[in-house]
């Protein structure tokens, strides 16, 4: 059943994931090309001294792009389920409501992740060719809060999409919005240190906002 | 023998607007049960309440014996839907679907569901989306029935279907259903289409039920007399015992379970007039259908 | 699963709307409320003051007296220097110290040290300038240093580790005694400065050392064996957490020291003479300092939220005279004890004592306590009349108990359980 449901998103989304994932390797290649760029226009020294010491963040332009990532597979994903009312499909099958939402989450984000990580390979690739491995690890830390941004977006954007009402999908929008603000206040690198692992378990606990929509959805709230 | 569906004092208002007013039935093992009514009259919302969809203001629904809002995958296994509108997932082809579908399913059979799809003029890669209305409700109907159920709920299957789907689609109900061992409960607006189909016939009017009894007994039972029309008098009906009078220009009929002599005795407690010409008509399930709940 | 997310709706609510909710307030709210300007006049040996009240810029000294610009600046002869030399105004001596452009431009002293200078997310890599390449100006080296549990170079060009180089300045730090790794280092790593002091770093017993490179060469001593005598002791107590480093004309001061018991050191010169600042209330997570040193005097002040203090020293380093004023915090202004009698708490995640992200609270006042009971009480109350008063809406009744306002809010936007 795990592996039907897999198999379903997989199908439905795979022509959209492929676009997504070219649009993101491909703007982290560009990314790459600037970098060369820069290094091979000025003196090496200078680079790491704008940017390593004074915090210029290179690969801000990337700051949202999981972001919008995470919103627009999630928007893929779910508008479709919202559309004739088809999630009944997926909650008319012999399974629990929850386990059924839960799969189609974790397909989601396994795309994501698949989406997100060749971009990052891409990204940390090329720092390591032109920056020691401490500034790696600075660029890493930096660019996890954009990257739980990116999957906690994903989770929103169901939790809203699959929201029946109108009234509470605004609500969840404002909210969204405000939670996912939080994790663009980084103005210098591992500004998120201190906060990182707690971040990430806020990050982790926003998988059950879906369920409830699911849930509202199956009630039959707003019809 | 307990029944396979059961629906007890249920209600249900949308907003201060009531929907189902106290509604109760409930559907034998083995039987096919059409759920008739006007729009509006409140089959979507029983419908949605049997399948876990709304929950009722009050009352309860049981499926297979277990409540329809807390059924176990093992129930549900044994329950097919039919979504109206033959829902399902566009992106899919025939084949997909069947792959998607069938590690749910202990009893999956897909032969019925290949057979009907080797009638339709599709390609094997062909999207579900890109398919005619029709062709839509025979992929809709296949899987439901390679499921092998024990209860099907066909949510107004007839929608949007040209006669000769429709009809296609009351064949394979009446084959699937002839050994007596499904329980299947439809809903359509096509009333002449389940005349030789169901079994018992559930009518809602207006949130309540109205008639609930084996169809040949309502179609045995509930008469038409048509008469000459005589004098002036204004259009009756009476629901709490299923009788409606019309006046027509020049004939006037009177409906109801009523002998002929009956008939004339209504007719003469409401001072109307049973003219010359006074007979009984054979009327279909519709003519009945329009009768019982009226035309406006 | 339902109630669990639900609750988790509400708690992620309550977090929000007590980050958003102040934040907003605030907005509306705020009023210009700036800290004095502290400033010392060698000529009438008192403190003077720029305030800034409604909008407006007053010129007062400890008084109360107010004076005009033109006043205000002639009592402030060496801070006003510039206009006062345009104007013809400026006088010869002040305290028998001959006043002239070239003095008064190469004398000056000034350093800032903010909170989030001295806890701030920093990367492990600087430039260690060679300061003596025998060129009239600093030049930028083309390698980095990464100074934690070994000391390496790396060459920015092939991002390669200078093994030789790298391997020299280890030995040399073995041999001045260093005990890895470095847990604080301070320096100036800027061409844009007339010399190059180098870094001061604290070994892991918290012991203070000098590095520079000249010609290439590492130049690492421990402070405490150049100090005098009298200093020396003073070295070997001292538990840095802050190195400033910032070069100036006179070369008089190495860095300025903060260390774990909130004292603020200079660090002066030729012997590393320790010198403490003799502030009584600094709290480096919570102040600015800020040093202004002139041909006289040096000013030091610490500016907070609820106090400023400022003390005079003079060319020698002595207490000369001390000021201390407390000032209004914004919670104890009008709007901020409005603000703590409706917001029961209020969360920010940035803060002036810190450069990283977290999360810091601030709670209200009784009243907001009492407000929240109301609340919970007309909660109640409301539930009980439309007969929802039941288990599942306890994440309602929690976040109004807990949250007030905040709860009250969630309880109409946010889903009613089932």
């Amino acid at each position: 059943m795990f592996k039907s449901l897999l198999y379903k998103e997989w199908i439905k989304l795979r022509l959209y994931w492929l676009l997504l994932f070219v649009v993101n390797v491909a703007f982290c290649g560009f990314l790459c090309l600037r970098l060369r760029h820069v290094f091979r226009v000025n003196e090496a020294v200078a680079v790491w001294s704008n940017w390593i010491f004074k915090g210029y963040l290179f690969y801000r332009i990337c700051e949202y792009v999981p972001l919008l990532l995470g919103v627009v597979l999630g928007c893929l994903q779910f508008f479709p389920e919202t559309l004739s009312k088809r999630l009944r499909l997926v909650l008319h099958l012999p399974l629990g409501e929850s386990r059924a939402a839960s799969i189609h989450l974790v397909a989601g984000l396994l795309m994501l992740a698949a989406v997100y990580l060749p971009g990052l390979a891409l990204i940390a690739g090329i720092s390591a060719f032109y920056f020691p491995p401490d500034f790696q690890s600075n660029l890493l830390l930096t660019y996890t809060p954009w990257l739980l941004g990116g999957f906690a977006a994903y989770l929103l954007t169901a939790f809203t999409v699959l929201e029946p009402t109108w009234r509470l999908r605004v609500v969840y929008l404002l909210f969204s919005a405000a939670l996912l603000r939080l994790f663009f206040m980084e103005d210098f690198y591992n500004s998120y240190l201190r906060v990182m692992l707690s971040l990430a378990i806020c990050t982790s606990l926003l998988f059950v906002f879906p369920l409830l929509s699911t849930h509202r959805f199956g009630k039959g709230y707003g019809s | 023998m307990n029944p396979v569906i059961e629906c007890r004092n249920l209600v249900h208002y949308f907003g201060a607007k009531p929907a189902l007013k106290d509604v109760s039935w409930k559907v034998q093992p083995g039987r096919v049960c059409g759920l008739l009514g006007r729009n509006g009259a409140g089959k979507t919302t029983t419908i949605n309440i049997l399948n876990s969809f709304l929950t009722p203001t009050s009352g309860q629904c049981l499926l297979l014996g277990e409540d329809a809002h807390r059924l176990s995958p093992a129930v549900k296994a044994r329950i097919g839907y039919l979504i109206e509108g033959h829902i399902q997932y566009g992106f899919f082809n025939v084949h997909q679907l069947e792959r998607f579908y069938a590690p749910f399913y202990e009893r999956w059979d897909p032969t019925i569901y290949f057979h009907l799809m080797s009638k339709l003029d599709i390609s094997p890669k062909q999207h579900v989306a890109t398919m005619s209305c029709g062709q839509r409700s025979q992929v809709a109907l296949g899987l439901v029935l390679a499921q092998n159920p024990d209860l099907i709920i066909f949510d107004d299957y007839s929608m949007g279907l040209d006669p000769g789907y429709r009809r296609l689609f009351v064949e394979v109900i009446r084959d699937y259903a002839a050994d007596g061992k499904r329980t299947i409960l439809l809903t359509s607006h096509i009333i002449q289409d389940l005349e030789h189909l169901i079994e018992d016939c559930i009518i809602y009017q207006r949130g309540k039920v109205l008639i609930d009894m084996e169809a040949k007994r309502l179609i045995a039972d509930f008469r038409k007399y048509s008469f000459d029309t005589k004098g002036d008098f204004k259009d009756f009906s009476d629901d709490s015992r299923n009788l409606r009078v019309e006046r027509g220009e020049k004939r006037s009929a009177i409906y109801g379970f009523l002998k002929p002599e009956e008939a004339r005795a209504e007719l003469g407690k409401l001072g109307v007039p049973a003219g010359n010409n006074f007979q009984q008509e054979n009327i279909s399930l519709e003519d009945m259908f329009i009768a019982l709940t009226g035309k406006y | 699963m339902k109630t669990f997310a639900r609750t988790l709706l509400f708690a992620s609510g309550v977090i929000l709307l007590a980050h958003y909710l102040p934040a907003g307030y605030w907005l509306l709210s705020a009023k210009m409320r700036r800290p004095p300007i502290v400033y010392y006049s060698c000529t009438e040996k008192q403190f003077m003051f720029f305030r800034y009240t409604n909008q407006t810029a007053i010129r007062m000294d400890a008084h109360g007296k107010v004076y005009e610009r033109e006043e205000f600046e002639r009592i402030l002869p060496i801070d006003h220097w510039m206009q006062l030399l345009r104007d013809g105004k400026l006088p010869d001596t002040v305290g028998g110290v001959a006043l002239t452009a070239e003095a008064l431009r190469r004398e000056r002293l000034s350093f800032r040290i903010k909170p989030t200078m001295i806890d701030t997310p920093s990367v492990n890599l600087t430039p260690l300038l060679d300061a003596d390449t025998g060129r009239v100006r600093l030049e930028m080296p083309e390698d980095f240093m990464r100074l934690g549990a070994t000391i390496e170079f790396i060459h920015a060009q092939t991002n390669v580790v200078e093994r030789e180089k790298s391997a020299l300045f280890q030995r040399a730090f073995a041999e001045a005694g260093f005990v890895f790794p470095a847990t604080v280092l301070g320096g100036n790593p800027s061409t844009m400065k007339p010399y190059d002091e180098g870094y001061y770093v604290a070994d892991a017993t918290g012991a203070t050392f000098h590095l520079r490179q000249l010609r290439g060469k590492p130049d690492i001593h421990r402070v405490s064996s150049l100090a005098s005598a009298e200093d020396k002791p003073k070295w070997e107590a001292l538990k840095p957490i802050y190195f400033h480093v910032q070069e100036q004309d006179t070369r008089e001061v190495h860095a300025i020291i903060v260390d774990k018991s909130n004292q603020a050191w200079f660090a002066v010169g030729k012997n590393y003479r320790l010198v403490p600042i003799p502030l009584q209330h600094y709290d480096p997570a919570r102040m600015s300092l800020v040093v202004r040193g002139d041909l006289i005097n040096r000013l030091i002040s610490a500016t907070g939220e609820d106090s400023v203090e400022a003390v005079v020293l003079n060319r020698d380093y002595g207490l000369v005279d001390r000021y201390t004023e407390p000032l209004v915090p914004r919670a104890a202004t009008p709007a901020g004890k409005l603000a703590r009698a409706i917001f029961p708490f209020t969360l920010r995640f940035e803060d002036v004592s810190t450069g990283y992200l977290g999360v810091f609270t601030e709670v209200g006042s009784r009243i907001a306590l009492l407000v929240n009971g109301g609340l919970l009480v007309l909660m109640l109350v409301w539930l009980g009349s439309r007969k929802q008063l039941r288990l599942s809406r306890l994440p309602d009744l929690l976040a109004v108990a807990i949250g007030g306002i905040y709860g009250v809010a969630l309880v109409f936007l946010l889903p009613k359980a089932d």
